[in-house]
């Protein structure tokens, strides 16, 4: 008889989505400035679709497009967080060398996720049950179902936080030289009711731009992952401007204002600032200015190739 | 004389046409997933994966993606076909045909313009390696696994090869500019720079290249493609995590990158195999020809040798030799991976070795046609007789891409 190694016979495969995806994807998108952020269940860098037989188990596993590619932010996976201070937290409570038990106080320490989904035809090491889902909030009066259809299953958080608050801690309370004591001082839930939402608007994931806000309290509140790159400007007059002259005033704003130096870690991964004004304030990701400079580069060099040779056509026509 | 122009394009179409057949007949019609593939797979994910930005909101509470604005000219590809009102689900394969084809039209420009021959019998001869060259087994394994932007680069090789040596020739710097585009294009995958390089640096020894020419112009094309990556590099240079993100000083004692390499050795190099761990090429031809399938992979090994011998051009030897070197630099790099990894730490981006095997079959292609080309016209018989056996048996490589590239319709218990 002969002996294939199984690990090896491999071949390409058709995914066909089922419609209650397709239909899922259409609600979150309409619904999505309603989130900050979703989680997905079961979670990991690798699944398996239980109902295609191409994707089911073994080697046949999947990259979890449906959590990557969500028009609410709600991916984990350990295998891709090298470059985020939120990896201490998501090896403490999700995943490291091998999956930890999703469990029900975990929800509430997931301030800013507002929607949990369990997709009933997927699997992957994480082992949570359908049932243990439906238990985290069935009689939980902090949620109700947003979403059920033959795979998936959703519940959205009722008052949902925001990816943006105002909250009073004092600058020197946060005094550590160690990052991970920054991280891990304070509980978000030891502030809870003690916040207050701000709108913003989000150019892209690099780019959020406040107007004002009015509020007694200092301490400005980002619930994404606690980076160095992430600045605070302000930027005087920027919604006046066609995004073209926006961005201009970012690189004028960075290069002769600079960022807000009082910059902190907070809440496990968060990002906390002390703050001198209360208006036309821009979060950038830094190295977001190189991206602008750079298309700026293209824009002219474009230009300058297009009269070039515009200009020599001309001349040949002509003379 | 026009006529003869018009056949060796004709023939080369022809050609086209037939791996349109190869691969439109044995794809698969829609979404490609499993492996490494990742695909929106609707109108609102296709929203999500457009956007370029220097954050990644979408996993584990956010992340630094600067690295991941490398990939602006494929996702400018992908909008462009998706622009023109290619359906979602068709991308994937419209993307794998277009980059087939056009591996197959560098490759015969190329060689045409190198030999400097438009004769017919000649054009045909170069479609047919074409087709083993794209059809290649580090290729097949690449695609498997969707390491697509490796298939770019290593099918879009001859293309930039062809507008360097036009470089040397007549328009330098518009030349310079289009080998320079599909650098950019093919950089995506960040081993294009050692695999261009290596493959093109044997070059510098042939006589008929003027080779100060040859390295002004490579040097001025990778001027251009910096420029043409500013994108990324802009970004990269305002990182707080800079070293972290382009050298992570860690990378090279993970299990990946130690598991990776198991199969790297000169058995696998000489039949063009082992680009990867998981060796699907490997499975499907030994599936195929049972024990034969040794011989098949190893004779035109031995025929090139016979071929080879009796060559007057230098070159063609020093071809080979350096293949044999690149081969023992590989092995031997291999052998002692961590030390070598951690002593050259600037080198860590590159620490999948066995991923160059793929710079292999383009250095063997080459061969075969210089031989062909230079003794096809040969009086003696049995040369003829060795160069046609060298193709067919080079032709059976297309077994794989035929029979086993998808799984056919309840295959998979």
């Amino acid at each position: 008889m002969k002996k294939i190694n199984w690990e090896k016979n491999f071949k390409l495969r058709e995914f066909k989505p089922s419609n209650d995806y397709i239909k899922f994807y259409e609600k979150l998108d309409n619904d999505k400035d309603k989130f900050t952020r979703s989680l997905y269940f079961p979670y990991g860098a690798l699944i398996f679709l239980n109902d295609d037989k191409y994707f089911s188990a073994g080697f046949l596993s999947i990259v979890d497009i449906f959590s990557t590619f969500s028009p609410i932010p709600g991916a984990i996976s350990v295998g891709s967080g090298r470059f985020t201070n939120s990896k201490l937290f998501i090896e403490k409570n999700f995943v490291k060398s091998s999956h930890i038990k999703f469990k029900k106080n975990m929800i509430d320490q997931l301030y800013t996720v507002d929607l949990f989904i369990y997709r009933k035809n997927i699997s992957s090491n994480v082992k949570l049950s359908i049932n243990e889902f439906k238990n985290f909030f069935n009689n939980n009066n902090k949620f109700k179902l947003y979403y059920e259809s033959e795979n998936i299953l959703a519940y959205e958080r009722i008052k949902k936080n925001s990816l943006i608050e105002i909250i009073e801690i004092k600058e020197k309370n946060l005094n550590e030289n160690n990052l991970f004591y920054k991280l891990t001082k304070y509980e978000y839930s030891d502030f809870h009711g003690a916040k207050d939402k701000v709108n913003f608007i989000r150019t892209n994931d690099s780019i959020i731009y406040i107007e004002k806000f009015d509020d007694t309290a200092k301490s400005f509140l980002f619930n994404e992952s606690y980076s160095e790159n992430w600045c605070l400007l302000y930027v005087p007059n920027y919604l006046k401007y066609p995004s073209i002259f926006q961005n201009l005033l970012l690189l004028k704003s960075y290069f002769f204002g600079g960022c807000n130096k009082k910059h902190e870690a907070i809440f496990s991964y968060s990002n906390f600032w002390t703050l001198n004004k209360k208006d036309n304030i821009v979060l950038i990701f830094s190295p977001q200015i190189g991206f602008i400079i750079s298309k700026y580069i293209y824009l002219i060099s474009f230009l300058y190739l297009t009269i070039l040779f515009l200009k020599k056509k001309l001349i040949r026509k002509y003379f | 004389m026009k006529l003869k122009n018009n056949s060796s394009e004709i023939i080369t179409v022809f050609f086209s046409i037939i791996i349109f057949f190869i691969l439109f007949l044995n794809l698969p019609h829609g979404f490609i997933l499993g492996g490494d593939w990742t695909f929106p797979f609707s109108n609102e994910s296709y929203e999500t994966w457009t956007n370029l930005s220097t954050w990644n909101s979408k996993q584990n509470f956010g992340s630094s993606s600067v690295l991941s604005l490398n990939a602006l000219y494929y996702k400018f590809f992908v909008e462009i076909l998706f622009f023109v009102g290619v359906p979602l689900k068709y991308i994937q394969v419209s993307i794998i045909i277009i980059i087939f084809i056009l591996g197959q039209l560098g490759f015969v420009l190329f060689f045409i313009n190198y030999l400097n021959t438009r004769k017919l019998i000649y054009v045909i001869l170069i479609n047919i390696v074409a087709l083993s060259y794209i059809f290649s087994p580090p290729n097949f394994n690449f695609l498997m696994m969707g390491w697509i932007l490796g298939n770019i680069s290593y099918l879009l090789y001859p293309f930039f090869l062809f507008f360097l040596f036009k470089s040397l020739s007549k328009q330098q710097n518009l030349n310079c500019f289009f080998a320079a585009l599909i650098f950019s294009f093919s950089i995506m995958q960040v081993h294009t720079i050692a695999w261009y390089l290596l493959m093109s640096l044997i070059f510098l020894f042939d006589t008929r290249v003027d080779n100060k020419k040859l390295i002004l112009n490579y040097l001025k094309i990778c001027l251009i493609t910096i420029f043409l990556n500013i994108h990324w590099i802009f970004p990269l240079m305002l990182d707080v995590n800079q070293g972290e993100q382009v050298l992570p000083s860690l990378l090279y004692k993970t299990a990946a990158t130690k598991g990776m390499d198991l199969f790297l050795n000169f058995n696998q190099i000489f039949k063009l195999y082992g680009s990867l761990f998981n060796e699907h090429y490997e499975t499907w031809f030994k599936d195929s020809f049972s024990y034969l399938y040794n011989f098949l992979a190893f004779i035109p090994m031995l025929i090139l040798l016979l071929l080879l011998q009796k060559n007057k051009i230098k070159f063609y030897k020093l071809v080979f030799s350096y293949i044999l070197i690149l081969a023992i630099s590989l092995i031997i790099i291999n052998l002692n991976k961590e030390d070598f990894f951690y002593t050259f730490s600037y080198l860590i981006p590159f620490r999948h070795l066995s991923r160059f095997i793929i710079i292999f079959p383009f250095l063997f292609s080459f061969l075969i046609i210089s031989m062909i080309f230079s003794q096809f016209e040969n009086q003696k018989k049995y040369k003829k007789i060795l160069i046609f056996s060298l193709l067919i048996i080079n032709f059976l490589n297309l077994e794989p891409w035929i029979s086993n590239i998808k799984y056919n319709e309840n295959e998979k218990n």
